[in-house]
Order: structure tokens, then sequence, then C-alpha cells
């Protein structure tokens, strides 16, 4: 079979540039590190305060427009169940301690986290997802395909689905009340805690502020701020008085953010069009210069034998001859010995006779 | 119409057609309900756990089992093993239609699905795996179609468009073998970013590279197992003798052996790396111990007698379990293993109308290729075209 | 050839296996609790390693099914004391010989009864993690007063010190101390360690009452190391006082030091704790005999200022008061305050004389100074917060009753009483930046409506239930029933959050 190679290398090269040209990968190998916008904002959630009044439920229901969450709000039999955020419910307060003696329960606020290097934009392939310098990530749904690898990969299960509308489902999740934060307001849950639960402000201040809160009162605080740097970090801030994994978060997370892993393995694909072509095109010719190798062995072959068969036939003809050609003489030498002896016969026949 | 080869008037109500038309009358159905109603009613996908049976089996499973096409046609065009021809077209059409499947299983997945060209005409995130795999399986699967086109063209009679297409055999067999390496490891690099939520037994970070040996696990032993059935359904038209069947059968376990060596190996390394020794002995350390044992070390070593023996029923027997352990070791990553510290009531297990719809998708597979091979062809050479592959 | 290749595989497959199990880690498991009698077992370190693992032996066990009381296993001293070892007085010199010396007894006394493990493995198993409900024990003033009551105030019995030249153990008058003072840590020649000391002299004492017919304190572990029994030990409602030479009322100052002198009331003080090594933590000597102004190493290099103000310590003076503030009765306004002490409140301790001056009378200078004032009429007796009131109606604070209950509690404690002496003491736990003798500020002056978060100053609606909801958290007061239960929702509701 033949094939143009000029056709083929031209072919493959356009859909090569194609490929390459999308498929990016994060720039500099990892030398530099982004530690977020400088300006960004973010809240400290402190559940050393917080009392499950579930207030902050509310006013995110009031702000976005979803429906009021369930129960009257002092009724804490609510808390036996841990409770997930939904499509329908962007905030959820859970008791995670139950009261011993005279400590009180230990409640805490669960939301989206937006984190500075966030999984869901990392792994959405229509970039429906933004992380904006004012500090939340934020959704667009007028792209959105529907595919759900944002709400599969969260770390902390924040995201929900409208798995129930049937014409334009989208991600639904806490968007740090964005609209509110560009007029210079708070979210929603932060105006209406009454502990003071929530603060919010610019992320690097509210780190200063919690450091600040555990030196004040060292045993009263474990000596950590989740999501200052947990998976890269997140504008979400906790505090607590117990360790965290008990509050639900994930305790001795990688500080790496966990968008770079997919980079790293997504930097090697240009590497596969690159390499792949030449490595296949070098199998293929190898190949056929085998099979060219092996026929050119045949006919060679096929042709000495051939012309070995004509050697051994030349000779045997030879051979055929000088036999034949001594035949020939002992048959003439046979008959002129003959003719000899009859014409003595003959001679000796006539002088008996007178 | 092809000549030399009489087309059996087969009778249209059979044992085979009347099942296979109600599972797909019944897929249809469920189908229909998923779109009327939304994702919500019709599965049991919730906020924990948005992807369940149809990417796990349907688009996961589906692309692994699915990779014969890209082994077989690499190794015949480009290693120059000339005595596998047989097994070219075959294996491309079970991978032509395996793709389709796949596609039509993420459109039935997907919340939005009449956006699926999106990420090409509106928005790209290129930071995303699933951009890189959205793009090679659409890439992949015009590649395949258009490496099943000269048996169709064959079959048409279009005589110009097939040598036109027969042209291009090497490139489309480099540039499927380039696709399929990027995306099937690519599926596997989904759960990269995944390393709280998946069980720290199935992840690793050469995730992509245990998918891709998979993959290749996978195309060898389905080619091996399809062969087998097809000689046996398609008896009166198959050209290859039992003889020359079963010496395929065995060079492809010797290469599936292999295969499954290394994926051991692999797998052993990436336990040892991180250290999760501990690990097998938990429950699903166990079950991880389940998966490798009886699925991948039993096959392996089923292909190694098979071969050495020289038994094609052992060797097809592996195929089974091979192309079974596959089967489990996607569904593992994306569900059994995933979402695995969460607590029993909140983990996923599929709706009655999953189900219907991924029996319905494989049906329709089934049936397609029964339908294309007893007519076009694939399972013997066309007379005038004998020779000139 | 297949057999041969199966064999090869399977081979593989045993080792990696066996690589796994040998590799594994052992998974973490919750700890078994066992009583308080349950000890391990160890080879001593300097005869060596056992190769087995150690022995979990259950003393109370053995004691309660042994027949011939403690002497079956215990030798006895020439004063009567039993003996801490097994069967011996020392170790030996041989790991091997004292090994065999334990098989012997013990399994041959099993082997003698019938029952009782025989088996290596029975004793040396490698069992899960244990956790001992094993809890010291001390002698408080009322259990050191039952004793001294049984031996009929002969100090003797019990207290002894070494008399170096005569190498004897002698009853010195007014040198008596806690047991731990000499016989601290492991045994050293022929000091014993604690451990063996009181065990030795306790339980031998105890058992010599018995066979005397009296009533005695426990034989067992658990009788004086578990919390059940210990919670059962008769108490003397009051104990008479422990008379050792100490002053009533004494002026505290270090040497050398600057500040004024601080007058202590001894007395008053022996009655907050329940025995004198809560204060007196390594011996009955003066705080300043170890904490000299030099950092001397027998103070633990902790200077005098440090001995006395540590807040964190359980012994200083500072550490103690700070710990009384965390009950529930004080903990509503003290939890907000921070662990280190303020200024202020130096003088409270610290008005005696300048160093070098001369000493007034120290009884009339202990005594506690002006009562708790009495509030006055111009505090509001009901105070109506109505400046947030839009959801809610106004919340009436019950101000008077508020006022009373804390003057009451801080009046039941001497320690609140001397440190609440003015008004604005008392009231600084809400009013916190007051000064005496003005009217409070109100809340708002500094707790705007949005709170400053550079500052960690709340916003006023949540200083607001912060200081009301806190305090009654910390004091275990009226339990959470909703918003409603401090204040009514407003009429014409509108839902919380949206614009200020």
């Amino acid at each position: 079979m033949s094939v143009s190679r000029r056709g083929f290398l031209g072919g493959a090269g356009a859909v090569a540039g194609v490929v390459a040209g999308s498929a990016t990968a994060r720039a500099g190998g990892g030398a530099e590190r982004f530690v977020g916008y400088p300006d960004a904002m973010g809240l400290l959630h402190d559940t050393t305060l917080c009392v499950g009044c579930r207030t902050c439920e509310l006013a995110c229901a009031k702000v976005n427009g979803k429906p009021k969450p369930a129960g009257p709000l002092h009724d804490v039999s609510i808390f036996n169940k841990l409770r997930r955020v939904t499509d329908k419910l962007y905030t959820v307060v859970n008791r995670y301690v139950k009261a011993r003696g005279k400590k009180p329960p230990v409640y805490r606020k669960h939301q989206c986290m937006h984190c500075q290097e966030p999984c869901c934009a990392s792994v959405c392939f229509v970039k429906a997802f933004t992380k904006t310098p004012e500090g939340p990530v934020l959704y667009d749904p007028s792209v959105c395909v529907g595919c759900r690898y944002c709400v599969n990969v969260c770390p902390y299960y924040a995201l929900g689905y409208e798995y129930d509308n049937a014409i334009n489902p989208t991600v639904q999740r806490c968007t740090m009340c964005y609209s509110r934060i560009k007029k210079g307001e708070q979210p929603g849950c932060a105006e209406a805690c009454p502990m003071g639960a929530i603060v919010f402000g610019k992320r690097k201040d509210l780190i200063k502020l919690a450091r600040q809160r555990i030196a004040k009162f060292p045993d009263r605080y474990v000596d950590e701020i989740f999501g200052e740097h947990e998976y890269g970090g997140t504008s979400w801030l906790t505090l607590a008085g117990v360790s965290f994994d008990k509050l639900g978060l994930p305790v001795n997370a990688s500080h790496k953010p966990l968008p770079e892993l997919t980079a790293g393995f997504l930097s090697v694909v240009p590497l596969v069009i690159t390499i792949y072509p030449g490595l296949l095109l070098g199998f293929y010719a190898w190949t056929r210069r085998k099979e060219r190798l092996t026929e050119e062995a045949r006919v060679a072959a096929v042709a000495q034998a051939r012309a070995a068969d004509g050697e051994v036939a030349a000779t045997k003809a030879a051979e055929q001859k000088k036999l034949a050609e001594s035949r020939q003489k002992r048959a003439v030498d046979l008959a002129v010995k003959k003719a000899l002896a009859d014409a003595e016969k003959a001679a000796a026949a006539k002088e008996d006779t007178p | 119409m092809s000549e030399s080869i009489a087309v059996v008037k087969r009778p249209l109500i059979t044992p085979f057609n009347v099942i296979a038309g109600l599972i797909l009358l019944a897929g249809a159905g469920a189908g229909l309900y998923r779109f009327a109603v939304g994702l919500a009613p019709s599965t049991n996908l919730d906020h924990l756990n948005p992807w369940g049976l149809w990417i796990g089996f349907d688009v996961m499973t589906g692309v692994a089992l699915a990779a014969g096409g890209f082994t077989i046609s690499s190794a015949v065009y480009l290693f120059g093993l000339k005595e596998y021809q047989p097994l070219v077209r075959p294996a491309l059409l079970t991978g032509f239609l395996g793709y389709f499947l796949v596609v039509v299983g993420l459109l039935v997945d997907l919340g939005q699905p009449w956006r699926l060209p999106y990420p090409f005409v509106v928005q790209s995130g290129p930071t995303s795996a699933l951009f890189e795999i959205a793009l090679c399986v659409a890439l992949y699967l015009t590649v395949l179609f258009v490496e099943f086109t000269p048996a169709a063209f064959e079959w048409l009679g279009w005589k110009r468009w097939r040598r036109l297409v027969h042209r291009l055999t090497i490139a489309l067999t480099i540039f499927g073998l380039i696709l399929s390496t990027m995306h099937q490891s690519t599926l596997g690099a989904m759960y990269l970013i995944t390393p709280s939520r998946l069980h720290p037994l199935w992840y690793s970070s050469h995730i992509p590279v245990h998918f891709f040996v998979s993959a290749v696990i996978a195309g060898l032993s389905m080619v091996i197992f399809e062969s087998a059935l097809s000689h046996r359904v398609f008896a009166d038209q198959v050209e290859v003798t039992h003889e020359k069947l079963d010496e395929m059968t065995i060079g492809l376990a010797k290469a599936a052996c292999v295969a499954l060596g290394i994926y051991l190996a692999i797998k052993v390394v990436s336990i040892s790396l991180d250290n999760e020794w501990a690990l097998l002995l938990t429950p699903y350390g166990h079950w991880y111990l389940f998966e490798i044992g009886g699925f991948v070390v039993l096959p392996m070593i089923g292909y190694a007698i098979g071969f050495r023996e020289r038994r094609t029923t052992i060797i097809r027997v592996s195929a089974v379990i091979a192309v079974v352990g596959i089967v489990l070791n996607r569904l593992n990553v994306s569900i059994f293993a995933y979402n695995w510290q969460l607590p029993a009531h909140e983990r996923y297990w599929p709706h009655p109308f999953e189900i219907i719809v991924t029996v319905a998708l494989v049906t329709f597979g089934v049936v397609m290729f029964k339908w294309i091979a007893g007519r076009m062809p694939i399972l013997h050479e066309h007379p005038e075209y004998r020779g000139e592959h | 050839m297949s057999l041969r290749m199966a064999v090869w595989i399977s081979a593989g497959l045993v080792l990696l296996v066996a690589a796994q199990v040998g590799c594994q880690r052992p998974a973490a498991r919750a700890a078994r609790e066992v009583g308080p009698g349950v000890m391990v077992l160890r080879m001593p370190k300097e005869l060596g390693k056992m190769r087995r693992p150690p022995v979990t032996f259950d003393h109370d066990k053995h004691t309660a099914q042994v027949t011939g009381g403690c002497k079956t296993c215990h030798l006895v001293d020439r004063a009567g004391s039993l003996l801490p070892k097994f069967m011996r007085v020392t170790d030996g010199q041989s790991a091997g010989k004292l090994m065999d010396f334990y098989h012997k007894r013990c399994v041959g006394c099993h082997k003698r009864r019938g029952e009782g493990a025989r088996s290596c493995g029975q004793c040396h198993a490698k069992g899960p993690r244990t956790r001992s409900r094993w809890r010291g024990i001390h002698l408080d003033y009322s259990l050191h007063a039952r004793h001294v009551l049984a031996q009929k105030k002969k100090c003797a019995d019990c207290h002894h010190v070494l008399d170096k030249k005569l190498q004897k153990l002698v009853y010195k008058k007014g040198a008596e101390e806690s047991c731990g003072v000499c016989h601290a840590g492991r045994t050293v020649g022929r000091r014993l360690s604690l451990r063996s000391a009181a065990h030795g002299a306790c339980i031998s004492c105890h058992l010599r009452k018995k066979g005397g017919g009296h009533t005695a304190g426990p034989l067992d572990c658990a009788g004086c190391h578990s919390a059940e029994r210990q919670v059962k030990i008769r108490r003397l409602k009051s104990p008479p006082r422990l008379l050792r030479g100490q002053k009533d009322r004494l002026w505290i100052k270090a040497a050398g030091g600057k500040a004024l002198r601080v007058p202590f009331d001894h007395q008053r003080h022996e009655m907050t704790a329940s025995r004198c090594s809560t204060c007196h933590h390594k011996s009955l000597a003066s705080c300043n005999s170890c904490h000299d102004s030099k950092g001397a190493k027998k103070g633990g290099g902790v200077p005098p200022a440090q001995a006395h103000h540590a807040s964190a310590s359980a012994q200083s003076c500072v550490g103690c008061h700070r710990r009384a503030t965390l009950q529930s009765d004080c903990a509503g306004c003290h939890h907000v305050i921070k662990a280190q002490a303020s200024r202020r409140s130096c003088a409270f301790c610290h008005r005696g004389p300048k160093p070098g001056e001369p000493l007034p009378d120290i009884a009339s200078a202990a005594r506690i100074q002006a009562p708790l004032p009495v509030f006055s009429k111009a505090f509001p007796e009901r105070v109506t917060l109505r400046s947030l009131a839009r959801d809610y109606a106004p919340s009436v604070m019950p101000h008077g009753r508020i006022v009373q209950k804390l003057h009451g509690l801080a009046g039941k404690s001497r320690l609140a009483a001397r440190f609440h002496g003015g008004v604005a003491a008392l009231c600084a736990g809400c009013h916190h930046h007051a000064k005496s003798g003005t009217l409070p500020a109100p809340c708002s002056s500094c707790h705007t409506r949005r709170g400053d978060a550079t500052r960690d100053r709340p916003a006023l609606l949540s200083a607001l239930h912060r200081q009301c909801i806190g305090c009654h958290q910390q004091m275990g007061l009226k339990k959470w029933l909703g918003c409603e239960s401090c204040h009514k929702k407003a009429v014409g509701r509108r839902a919380p959050g949206g614009k200020p």
C-alpha cells in the first residue's frame, strides 16, 4: 500500500497543531507560586462562637431566593443527622461534637470554600468557573454542559446540581454573595450572624486576626487556621477548639493545590503528539524495511536456485554429448573394423578360385 | 451488493431478536423518561455521587473495552504482524460501535447534552482533563468511522472511495494510536485531582499509566473473546479456519499475558511507592486483592498456561475474566472505591432505569455488530479486494 | 512444563503475600481498658531484652485467689515491711536465672493449683493495646488525719529522715515531709522509689492492722488506685489543721526583690487546697528557699517572679487564682478575659511596704479590705436594647437581677471578693472599658453596626449576642430555646439579613 508522504505529514501536522494549541499546560514549570490576589476578600468562621442558631442559613436562602431551611430554627433535633450542601441549601450548619458536661456542643457552618486554586475551575472543560480577584469563585451557567465533573471532584463536597430540572439544570453553590460584595456590602451570612462567628474582610487581614485570637486565648483554639494552606488555601478560614477532622474537614491535607496534579499530567500530552508520529513512523518504516529485505532475500534465493539448476542442466548436456560422441565413435570404429575384415575376407576368397 | 456470499434470508422473529428488541424498547423508554423529567427521578445520582453507572460503565468501561481497535490495527500495520490481519476489521468495528455507544451514553448522562459542542465552539477550558478526552474521543470516533468505511464501500461497490480511504490506512492507524494513548490514559488522569475522595489503593499519581495498560489488556482480551464468539455465530461466512483462529488466539494470549504482567508490576510499584501495604489488610484492601488476584493474576496465569500448552479454551476463559476485571477496575475507581469515606447511606447504587439504559446500549451495540457483520465484509474478505489489505 | 510454571508463579505470589504481611503496620485499634491492678512484667533493662513479649499480670486477681496472703509471694524485711519484688530482694545478675526463677514459681504454682497459664504464649501474649484505669492517690488532709488518729498521733510510725552519719532512718520532729520528697523516681541503692516505699510501708501496716483485728486500709491495688473505691473512702468533715510550725499570716518578699511586700494569709490558703503539696509541690520549705533570684537548679531554673506569677502554673499564686476563675460561677465573664494577668490587679496583692521599710501589723493588713460596694440606685433595674430592633422586638435585659447575681457570686468567694473590690472590676465583664465613678459608655460607641475586623471588634449585634449567650453558655444557665426566648418576633416580620 502506498501513502502520499506529503499528504500524511500535512494532515498530521495540522491536527497536531490544533490539539497542541488547545491542550495548554501550566507555564513556568512550577518554579513560581501564586499566592492569591492581594486584595481578595475572605471570611473567618470561628466555630467556638457558633451556637447553631442557623440564622445564616435563613439569610442565605433569602439573599439567593432559595426555599427556607427546614424546621423551626431552634429545633435542635435537626442536628441529629449530618446535613449536606444541596442545590437548594447553599450553606448548612452541622453539629459535629455533642455537648459534654459543661462544654457546649461544637457547630460548624459548611459551604463552598472558595479555594485559592479551585478544583472546580481546573476541571471544567468549558471554563465555567472563574476565581475573581475579589475572592469568590464564580460560576457561569450559560456555558455549563452539565457533565458534573466539578461536583465530583470538590474535596469539600460543596457543590449541588439541579437534578430535578430537565430543561436547564445548573450547578448551585455559595457565591460569597458576589453582587453584594461588589456593592461594598457583606455576604448575607456574615451580616446576619448574631454571634459574629463569621467575619468578612480581606483574607490576609483575617489570617492576622485569627492568629491574634489564637495568641490571646491559646487554651481555646487549636493552633491552626484551617484554610490558610490546605490544598493551596481557601477564602473561607476556620478556627476551632477541637481538631478539624472532628469537624468534617480534611486533616493533613497537602499544601499543594490539587489542580497541579492534573496540570503535571496534561503537560505530557503535547509530548505524545510530538514524539509518537516520528516514533510510530519509525516502527512502520522498520517493519517495511524488514519486509523489503525479506522479499529481496527471497527473490535472490529463487534466482540463485534457478541459476544452480541451469548449471546442472548444462553439465548434463555436455556429458550426454560426450557419451553420444564416444558411442558414435565406437560405432564408427566398429563399422570400419567390420568393413576392413569383410574386405580382407573378400580378397582372400578371390585368391582361392582359379 | 455482495455477490459471492449468498445472503441467507434470515427470519426476523428469532429468540435473539425478540429479546434484544424488548431490551431496546425498554432502554428507549427509560431514555425518553430521563429527558422528559430530568435526572432526579430517573437516576440515583445526588450531590455527593454525581457520576454513576452511566459514566462509570458506559463511558469509562466502554472506552476501555473498545480499545481493541487501536491495538490490533497498530500490531498489524505498524509492527508488521500480518498474521492477525483477519482480526483487524472486526476489532475496528467493535471499536467504532463501542465509542459510538460511549458518546450516546454520555449524551444521556449530561445535564444539557445539546451543549456538548460548547467546549470547541463557545468557550474551552484546556486545563481540564475532560477537555482533552472530549477532543480525543471526538477525533478518534471520526478516525474509527473512516477506518470502518472501506468495508462499507466494498459492500456498496464504491471502488474509488474505497481506494482513497485505503491509502490513508497508515496515517489513520498512527493517528488512532496517538489519540488512544492520550485519551485512555487521560480517563485515568481525570482522577488525579481526587486524592481525598478516591481510596488510596486505587489512587496513584500513575493512574494514567494504569489505565492505558489496562486498556491494552482489555482490547486484546475483547478481541480474543469477540473473535471466538463471531467465529461460532457467523460460522457460515468466516473464512478463517479453526486452526488459524487458534493460532491467532494463542499469539494474542502471549501479548495479553505480558501486558497483564506489566500491569501487575505497575500496581505493585505504586503500592510500594506510596507505602500502602498496611491498607491491604483493611476491608477495602481485601476487595483490592480480590480484584488483582482474581482478575489480573488469574488471567495472567491462564494466558500463560494457555499459550504454553496451546489450549485455546483456557485462553478464552481467561479473556472473559480479564475483561470482567477491567470492568471491575473501572467501576471500582468511579463508584465503589470512590467516596469511600462516606457512610453507607450516602453511597451510590444505580437506579433500575440506569441499568436498563446501560443494558440497552450494550444490546444495541451487539445488534448493530450483528447487522453489519452479517452483510459487510468484516468477517470475510470481499472477493474483489482479496489480498488488498 | 505448565506445572513448573504454575509452581513458579505461585511461589512468586506467596512471596508477595509474605512481603505484604511482613510490612504491615498494625492498624490502630481502640485500647482496651484494664483495671488498676494490671501491670506489665518486664526484664530489667540492665539484664537484657526479652525474647518473648512482656507479661501482663493482674495483681488483684492473684491477691484474691492466693490463700496465704501477701507473704505467699512477698518477702518481709527486718522491719516487717513487705518487699515489693516477687519472692526476692534483688534481681540478680543473670537474665536467664531470673527467668527461671519466675517460671519455676509462677508456673509451678499454677500447676499445683491446676489452674492458670501453663504454656508460654498464655502469659507472654502480645495482646491489644491497653489503657489502665489506675489512678494515683494522695494523702489529703482528711486521709492524713485518719491515719494520724489510727496511729494515735505517733508521727514516727511513718515519717523518717536518713541520718547520714549513723546511716539510719530516724524520726526528726518538725522535719516531717511528704514521702515523695526523698522517695522520688526509681530505686537507687537503698533509697526506694516512691512506689516501692509506699507500697511497702502502707500495705505492710494495713496487713499488720488487719492481722491485729483492727480496721485498716485496703490490701488490693484497686482499693487505693481505682476511682470507684477512692470515692468511697470515708472523709472527715473538718480534719484538724496540720501544724508544722508555719505562720498563720506572713509577709512575702523575694530576696533582693524591689516590689511591695505581699501580706499572705497562710491559714486561709490552707483551706483552699486539699493537701499541702498542692502549693508546696516539692517540699514544705518556703517558695523562696528553692526559687532564688539566681534561678538555681533546685528551683528548676524558675525565678521567684515566675514562681509566684506564672499564669499557666498550678502552684503559682496567679496561676491558682486564674484556675479559680474557670469555674462556671466565674467563667461567664472570665472566659473572654485573656489568660495573662492584667497590670491593674498587681495592687490587690502588693499592698505592703517597700522592701526596707518597717513592717506593719500583719493581722490587720491581711484582712480583706472593704466589702463589695453596694450597688448604687443609679444602676438601672432594666435596660431596653432597641437600637437594633427590626425583626425582633426590643430586648429587655434584667440589668438589676444580673448585677445582683454577680454580686452574690462574688461575695460567696473570698478570692472573688478580694479582687472585685471596686465597682469597675465587677462590672468590667460587660462594661469592659468603664472607669470607676463614671457612667459606662453605651456599647454602640465602640461596637458599630459593621464591626471592625482589623481590631477584632465585633459588630454591635454580635457583641451583644456574644456577651449574653457566651455568658449563659459558660455559666450553664438557661438552655437554648431559640431566639424568641430572649426577644419576641417583631410585628410585621422581615427575615434577618439584607440591608442594614
